[in-house]
């Protein structure tokens, strides 16, 4: 009962008036990002972070979390309309997706791409609410020593995620911690890497290097890579499935739902792995696996409710331990400290409207995602060709005006722009940004526990073992690694990414 | 610019050089000790495992065929990093108006036809529109014109 009394102070946060409107605005703002080409949500929510420090907290985390599932919402759009998936955890729905729309049952498609993630949206917000407050209460009891053996494997397991090399993914990882380590040590005041330059004094800002590597670093490699041809030669009828499409679909929904919610906790899961699993489980366990790849109902379905769900359920980790799953979650992370919160257990007994008002919010936005869009379909298919020569320049002046507004400081923009040209550069040296975001993000909470873990043990590294949790969480990245190097999970890897 | 080293010699070669730099800078810092740990420590630690795991992506570039960088185009790198830079030098002394047109014209000239009429209703709309949003509603402390 406890749990529907905390739903219910979590659903009037989520009601007032003002959230809704920043839930409406997220994610109607996530739609059409999702939509338009070359911009997606991991640039769209840092070009937007410096609006919501204006908001409260409150309001400002149900906008961004609006942002990332309506995004996640509208990527699935362009990916059956035009085959061209809008981030990458829309990839799979390409696949059979476009084969309907082809099929002219483009409305269909849309259909239960949207039915599919509400269901899946709805049930992994109930799974959010029952499994996230007996996590943090567990996680309350961590010392410092625990908690840098859970960020260490929350890190390595971010490199299964990663495209590509994992010997990179592990470098990024430390490149953004050494970053995190810029400015003056607030143990002992010493400069570190600042280089006399009075804006890295306070260290790196969040926002800083996350406009600049994903808002001004993409928006070159876009403008470099030309546009790709979108034209939408589909008309889009009968939007509404029939009786027999719904037997279809529902049940590919709920399996995608069950798969997605347990991935979306694990490090390094996240919707991506949820819908390449999602479709080879549909592939696997259906009598007519040759429909796959022509059309599928339920390959559709399933991916769909999979990446949702793990969307949803990524936010277990990162609302009651503080750690990020993905470049997403870490952005929200990034957000929550500059509005002076701690990710972590204290949040949900400290800021309880928050915590709740969160997940509910989840629930209502996916509810405000499906009476939107399907009657908006048309709107988003306009927008779905809008050329990139109209938009590229207000993203630019977007970031500008973002990165100047942050503390009121044109050098900043000059930091961004440094920051864009490392992240273009990564771009072309098929290095992920995401690993580096994250450990930007949990370097110095790893120091800082680390320094604290030491003091108490006198030096002495034996702590780390000592501590059942700790332990536990070393074997599991030791697990992790071997696992990572053994050529099997190399292969597979390598062929989930491929298909 | 075509750039025919591989990705990984090259993130490789990347890596190792801040890594060397950074135990070059953390060198100078207090390292300290393990039970007191001091300003140069964590860092000094970091840089020695990027060392390693850069010295790793170089030694196996040498030996795994990875992928030439290829084709560098400098113009929408140095067009839209020029905007920027140029937004952020004009922007406090010449005024918003000014800095946003230049951005979206080097913005255009990044990519794409170069269509003057439209690029200066873009501009005008976009910088309208903002200084409305940015400066008129939400007060940023930015001046439209030249002070």
């Amino acid at each position: 009962m406890e749990l529907l009394q905390q739903l219910a102070l979590g659903l009037s946060v989520a009601v007032q008036p003002a959230n809704l409107f920043y839930a409406f605005v997220g994610a109607v703002l996530g739609t059409i990002i999702g939509v338009l080409p070359g911009v997606g949500p991991v640039a769209t929510i840092s070009v937007l972070l410096p609006v919501t420090f204006g908001l409260n907290s409150t309001s400002a985390i149900i906008m961004l979390a609006g942002i990332y599932y309506g995004a996640q919402y509208g990527g699935s759009t362009t990916a059956i309309l035009v085959k061209l998936p809008g981030e990458s955890s829309s990839v799979v729905t390409t696949i059979d997706g476009y084969q309907m729309a082809r099929q002219g049952k483009a409305g269909l498609a849309l259909a239960t791409a949207a039915l599919g993630s509400f269901l899946a949206g709805t049930i992994a917000t109930l799974v959010v609410a029952v499994a996230a407050p007996p996590l943090a209460e567990f996680a309350l009891a961590f010392g410092p020593a625990d908690y840098c053996a859970l960020m260490l494997f929350g890190l390595v397991g971010a490199v299964i995620l990663a495209q590509g090399s994992i010997v990179k993914a592990l470098a990024m990882i430390v490149f953004g911690m050494l970053l995190g380590t810029v400015g003056i040590d607030m143990n002992n005041g010493a400069a570190r890497f600042t280089f006399n330059i009075t804006q890295f004094n306070d260290g790196l800002d969040f926002a800083v290097v996350a406009m600049g590597m994903f808002g001004l670093g993409e928006t070159i490699a876009n403008l470099e890579r030309g546009e790709a041809t979108r034209n939408v030669a589909y008309s889009i009828r009968d939007l509404w499935p029939k009786l027999d499409d719904l037997k279809a679909m529902l049940p590919a929904a709920l399996r995608g739902t069950a798969l997605g919610s347990v991935l979306g906790v694990l490090p390094g899961g996240g919707p991506i792995l949820a819908s390449f699993s999602a479709y080879s489980l549909e592939k696997k366990i259906s009598s007519t696996p040759e429909r796959f790849g022509n059309g599928a109902i339920e390959g559709v379905a399933g991916p769909e409710a999979a990446n949702n769900a793990a969307a949803q359920t990524a936010f277990i980790p990162m609302l009651t331990l503080g750690i990020p799953s993905t470049g997403t979650m870490a952005l929200m992370i990034g957000a929550l400290m500059m509005q002076g919160l701690t990710p972590g257990p204290q949040l949900m007994i400290q800021r309880p409207d928050l915590f709740w008002g969160v997940i509910a919010s989840m629930w209502v936005g996916n509810a405000m995602l499906v009476i939107l869009n399907l009657p908006l379909i048309g709107m988003w298919v306009k927008l779905l060709s809008a050329p990139y020569r109209l938009l590229h320049p207000a993203i630019l002046l977007f970031c500008c005006i973002g990165l100047y507004s942050i503390h009121n400081d044109a050098g900043d923009v000059l930091i961004g722009a440094a920051f864009g040209f490392l992240g273009y550069m990564f771009y072309r040296l098929n290095c992920e940004l995401a690993p580096l975001l994250l450990g930007f993000i949990l370097g110095p909470l790893i120091e800082e526990n680390l320094r604290r873990a030491l003091l108490i043990s006198l030096g002495d590294p034996v702590v780390f073992v000592e501590r059942p949790i700790s332990l536990t969480f070393l074997i599991l990245t030791a697990v992790l690694v071997i696992a990572i190097c053994a050529p099997g999970l190399q292969a597979l890897r390598e062929r989930a990414f491929q298909e | 610019m075509n750039i025919r080293y591989s990705q990984d010699f090259l993130s490789g070669l990347f890596f190792c050089g801040v890594a060397i730099g950074g135990i070059a800078l953390s060198s100078r810092l207090d390292l300290g000790t393990p039970a007191r740990m001091a300003a140069g420590f964590f860092p000094m630690w970091l840089s020695v495992v990027l060392l390693l795991l850069g010295a790793v992506v170089l030694f196996r570039s040498f030996f795994a065929a990875s992928e030439p960088v290829g084709e560098v185009n400098a113009r929408p790198l140095i067009a839209v990093l020029a905007g920027v830079v140029i937004f952020s030098l004009v922007v406090e002394r010449w005024g918003f108006a000014l800095a946003g047109v230049l951005l979206i014209v080097l913005a255009r000239l990044a990519g794409g036809r170069f269509r003057p009429i439209e690029v200066a209703v873009l501009a005008i709309a976009l910088v309208g529109a903002s200084a409305f949003i940015f400066l008129y509603s939400l007060k940023l402390p930015l001046h439209f014109l030249p002070v």
